[in-house]
């Protein structure tokens, strides 16, 4: 209907640096950390204590440049290419699920699910790549003009089209967690960005008893959830509670300031995925209450700065694409640590920046270089903004640059 | 509807909210298993990882009264594998099965397990554990390591194996003084405490506590290692002449109770464990219920005195047979006599001993059994004690009374019939039989003392009395075989008749002998018991020797000086035995003569000793009991003497130690 809005022209001011020093502050953490967590295992799998360390020093480093890349990049750059990203995650995922006969060596099998490809020298989780796309997908899905006039047709059906056919691909691997943090963080963005509260909460309330349904179609689910054994894992010491239980020894062990770095005990074989979902265990070990919550607390600031640079963004396309990458990060963060904590039922979430691990740890890097971009744009003088398409009233905030006298207001709160 | 943009705004800000509420909230999780749980998590953590690796104690020995050993712990290694450190299952399988002649493919299974630690060999020999060192040293036998280890060792083999049990390969005590005082020599283990990782390896990082181990007592017994093996070689020989089914001789202090000597047979190796056949391993001396027969005499004459019914002058008319409710009772011989209760004693005399039991009745002769600790166990320091068994007093009639009162249908276990009998010897004082004398600390301090019962049970005047009856008994009873030249000696000959099933079984006996020496004041009381002797049954023919042939040695290593002089010694005479001399002692007047050099008869034939004697003019004297080759000979080798003169000598098994 309305044509596609020129791509409107920013300045550029400095990122947001707060944000960068949390992501910097986790990094380090993390790969000092995964060093301390795997050495033990790397000595006896491999002989060579620094065999871990050395590929997550790799993978920061084609983080990092993946990061710097998407930071130099214009934030619409990725909207443009949807066309492409799109179709490319999606077949991606429809790969995971094709019969083995078909995909053969490209898609290994293990414990039980299909989640990585095998591309030789680098093994790729589609399901990673898929999250900033779907981002990306949903907040150009909702800065369409005149998407709002018709929020049902326009947002809600088709954003909830698309979030199904993500999360039902990625069930089908199957990895429900990561599904169901997709499947969130895509519902969130509609909430935020513009679909209706009546449209949403009746979907919030089919979503549970079918989410529930599908979360015990598996029986190892349903056994994990049956007994409650992640509030109190004693309950159920054998199976996914002993690991729950040994990471309680190791957080419990830390006390207040921790073993030491490098000292952890729990690590020693005991605990098993030291290095990998439950490295959070560890750094509670060694490093103690204080070592903690320093890092819920990096998570606290990314996840304020993030926001924050939602808030600040300067269209709704930018606004959304922010608000996308930093939840799905802060949730990840959340569900890990309460899975850690036993607060939480046992699933295999990675903890952003500080696990170990190839292609998750380098999008999330590239995650960040996407909000790093969008933290530094600033909109150019009011005349230029694009205002008439918009409804009158203060939509979109950002547009209001530092001229409008509705963000005016808000900017310093 | 809100406007758009302020409804994003608002959404967002709520959802920030929302998550740094969860950020607190976990949080307060994390102070709650940090600081609320953390101390009970970091304990069950602990408890996980932490191992106990023992030291063990090293078990306490057992020495003799004089300190020598006859047990020790000597450290031995074990062989053990770390299967999965071992390369070449196949490879080195073979060669230990070669080492330690076992089948390859149970050490294959050892090799494949899947564990850290598993033992191969516990108790290698000395050869063995070279030939793995050995190896090691060339760098073969990856994966295969030794380790230190204790091991018992009884040094003297299967001497007084009976009373001192074993112990098993881990440091407990299975039988005997091993089991019956476990706990005071195997010590309290040590332990080293530390935390492994999951592979069961010590973490550096972690504390280790270190529990040193606490070394068992040393266990010093009554026993005098010299006294066993001159018990020990004479009952060989004893068995070796009668043929017995098994046979036992106990020496004991008389004063204290301490057993100066125990020895059974058959024995065993206690170095074999419980490879050993149980039933050599039987101590039957405490273990067994036993007719007494004859040796239980005295106690009837001891109660009958105390009482106050007779004096060993009390004349007494044997008719040779009685009857007593129906049943007749009859002597051995059934031969009466006219004489005294001294003579009923001396003729050993059923007939005597039942009336003294029928006047006795049923209230007090009960009452000295009991007071004889005859009703209950000794308490003696071994395990599996019994007691013995009597028709139930209040069934008692005077036809058990007087079958009783000479030592048949009633059942003792030999341990308390010595007991009961060295009342007598020791004045009337009923003391418990006991091995142990006390316990030392490693150091040598005397940690504890074991305090025996002691019971004053008869007037010393009576059993003096009952002494000096005994001792006619061997001058001129049945005992006449036990007598020993240079002392006056005590005893009671008994032969029991075997019951088996409640049926007495023909031509079965025990033969015993239970004396005393020297009387006055004895020192020790032996018991001697022959089961199932073949040829010759009667405890005065088989029992009373063996005791003739012990006491002289044991009296003389305790330094008792003879009372009598040789020509005024005990009749020696009994069958095949000549009257005893003592030509090594210069009595009476030295003849002026030159004398005879007595060759070395050691080792020799009877016949070869009898010949060469012959040619030099000297006679030859046997001492009854022993067979084979000449063991001893008195006077020794190369002592001079008058020509036509005795040389005694002792025949025994060749093979054994020969002394002089």
């Amino acid at each position: 209907m309305a044509a596609r809005p020129s791509a409107p022209s920013y300045t550029t001011g400095t990122p947001d640096f707060v944000l960068l020093l949390a992501v910097a502050g986790l990094l380090g953490i993390g790969v000092v950390m995964v060093y301390s967590s795997s050495f033990y295992l790397a000595e006896e799998l491999t002989g060579d204590q620094l065999h871990f360390l050395k590929r997550e020093l790799l993978n920061l480093a084609l983080g990092l440049v993946a990061m710097g890349g998407a930071y130099l990049l214009p934030p619409r750059f990725w909207a443009r290419r949807l066309g492409l990203l799109f179709p490319l995650a999606l077949g991606l995922l429809v790969i995971l699920i094709l019969p083995s006969w078909l995909v053969g060596p490209l898609v290994p099998v293990w414990q039980g699910a299909r989640r990585w490809l095998n591309l030789g020298v680098i093994s790729l989780q589609p399901s990673e790549l898929m999250k900033p796309v779907l981002v990306i997908f949903l907040a150009r899905l909702m800065d369409r003009p005149g998407a709002h006039r018709d929020p049902w047709r326009r947002i809600t059906l088709p954003g909830l089209i698309i979030i199904g056919l993500v999360f039902l691909l990625i069930f089908l691997q199957p990895n429900f967690s990561t599904a169901a943090i997709i499947a969130m963080t895509g519902f969130l963005m509609l909430l935020v960005g513009g679909a209706p509260w009546y449209h949403l909460l009746p979907l919030a309330a089919l979503a549970l008893p079918v989410g529930y349904w599908l979360l015990v179609s598996e029986d190892y689910r349903a056994r994990r959830l049956e007994v409650a054994s992640w509030l109190n894992p004693w309950l159920d010491p054998t199976d996914s509670g002993y690991h729950v239980i040994q990471g309680l020894y190791a957080i419990g062990t830390g006390g207040l300031f921790g073993v030491g770095l490098g000292r952890s005990r729990q690590k020693l074989g005991w605990l098993p995925e030291q290095y990998g979902d439950w490295i959070f265990a560890v750094l509670a070990e060694e490093l103690g209450f204080v070592g903690a919550v320093t890092v819920i607390l990096l998570f606290a600031i990314f996840v304020w700065r993030g926001y924050r640079v939602a808030l600040r963004a300067p269209d709704r396309y930018s606004q959304l694409v922010a608000f996308g990458l930093t939840t799905f990060i802060g949730l990840q963060s959340l569900i890990n640590i309460a899975v850690v904590t036993a607060t939480f039922m046992p699933t295999g979430v990675p903890l952003p920046f500080i696990t170990y691990g190839g292609s998750s740890l380098a999008i999330t890097l590239m995650d960040v270089g996407i909000l790093l971009s969008i933290s530094r744009l600033r909109a150019q003088a009011p005349a230029t903004a694009p205002e008439p398409i918009y409804p009158p009233g203060g939509y979109p905030i950002g547009t209001g640059g530092f001229g409008s006298p509705v963000s005016a207001g808000l900017r310093r709160r | 509807m809100a406007v758009p943009g302020r409804a994003t705004r608002r959404r967002i800000v709520a959802l920030l909210a929302l998550y740094l509420a969860a950020a607190a909230g976990l949080t307060g999780r994390i102070a709650y298993w940090q600081l609320v749980r953390g101390e009970e998590l970091s304990r069950k953590g602990e408890a996980i990882r932490r191992t106990e690796s023992r030291i063990r104690a090293h078990r306490g020995p057992i020495v003799d009264r004089n300190g020598q050993p006859l047990a020790v712990t000597v450290t031995a290694e074990a062989i053990w594998a770390n299967p999965r450190d071992v390369e070449d299952k196949e490879g080195t399988a073979a060669i230990l099965a070669a080492i330690l002649q076992r089948d390859v493919s149970d050490i294959l299974q050892l090799l494949q397990k899947k564990t850290f630690h598993v033992y191969i060999a516990r108790r290698p020999t000395e050869a063995q554990v070279a030939q793995v060192r050995a190896y090691k040293a060339r760098g073969q036998l990856k994966g295969i390591e030794l380790e230190p280890g204790a091991r018992r060792v009884y040094p003297e083999g299967d001497l007084a194996a009976h009373i001192l049990g074993f112990a098993g390969i881990d440091n407990q005590g299975l039988e005997g003084l091993e089991l019956r005082y476990d706990e005071q020599l195997r010590g309290q283990d040590g332990a080293v405490l530390y935390e492994k990782d999951a592979r069961g390896y010590q973490i550096p990082e972690a504390p280790r506590t270190i529990e040193p181990p606490v070394p068992g007592l040393t266990l010093v017994l009554t026993i005098d290692k010299s006294l066993q093996l001159v018990v020990e070689q004479a009952l060989d020989r004893t068995l070796d002449l009668t043929q017995a089914r098994r046979a036992a001789i106990m020496v004991m202090e008389t004063a204290t109770g301490g057993l100066l000597a125990v020895a059974a047979r058959p024995a065993f190796d206690p170095n074999a464990g419980g490879n050993s056949d149980p039933a050599l391993r039987r101590m039957w001396l405490v273990a067994d219920q036993l007719s007494p027969g004859s040796v239980f005499k005295p106690v009837t004459m001891a109660a009958y005195l105390e009482e106050g019914l007779g004096t060993p002058d009390t004349p007494f008319s044997d008719p040779g047979c009685f009857l007593v409710l129906g049943e007749q009772i009859c002597n051995w011989n059934h031969q009466g006599f006219h004489g005294t209760l001294t003579d009923v004693m001396r003729n050993s005399s059923n007939v005597g001993f039942a009336t003294l039991g029928i006047r006795l009745g049923r209230d007090r002769f009960y009452k000295w059994l009991d007071r004889f600790n005859l009703t209950r166990p000794t308490g003696i320091d071994l395990p599996g004690e019994a007691r013995g068994a009597q028709v139930p007093k209040e069934r008692a009639t005077d036809l058990d009374l007087a079958v009783q009162a000479f030592g048949q249908t009633l059942t003792v276990t030999p341990v308390q019939m010595l007991a009961a009998v060295n009342a007598i010897a020791n004045d009337g004082c009923w003391v418990q039989p006991h091995l142990a004398r006390e316990f030392r600390t490693p150091d040598g301090e005397v940690a504890f003392r074991p305090q025996p019962v002691r019971r004053c049970i008869l007037s010393p005047e009576t059993a003096r009395q009952v002494q000096r009856m005994m001792t006619e008994v061997v001058r001129a009873g049945t005992g006449r075989s036990a007598a020993v030249p240079g002392h006056e000696v005590a005893g009671k000959t008994g032969t029991a008749e075997k019951f088996e099933g409640g049926r007495k079984v023909e031509g079965k006996y025990i033969a015993s002998f239970l004396g005393f020496a020297p009387v006055p004041n004895p020192r020790v009381t032996v018991l001697i018991m022959i089961d199932e002797p073949q040829g010759l049954t009667y405890g005065g023919q088989v029992a009373a020797p063996v005791f003739s042939q012990i006491i002289g040695d044991i009296l003389r290593y305790l330094e008792v000086p003879p009372t009598a002089g040789p020509g005024e010694s005990g009749a020696l005479s009994g069958s095949g035995a000549g009257r005893a001399q003592d030509p090594g002692t210069p009595a009476g007047a030295a003849p002026a003569t030159v004398g005879v050099r007595v060759p070395d008869l050691r080792g020799r034939t009877l016949r070869e000793a009898a010949d060469l004697l012959a040619g030099l003019g000297l006679s030859l004297e046997l001492t009854p009991g022993g067979s084979g080759v000449v063991m001893r000979q008195e006077p020794g080798p190369g002592v001079t003497v008058a020509p036509g003169g005795r040389v005694r000598v002792w025949l025994g098994s060749s093979g054994g130690p020969v002394s002089g």
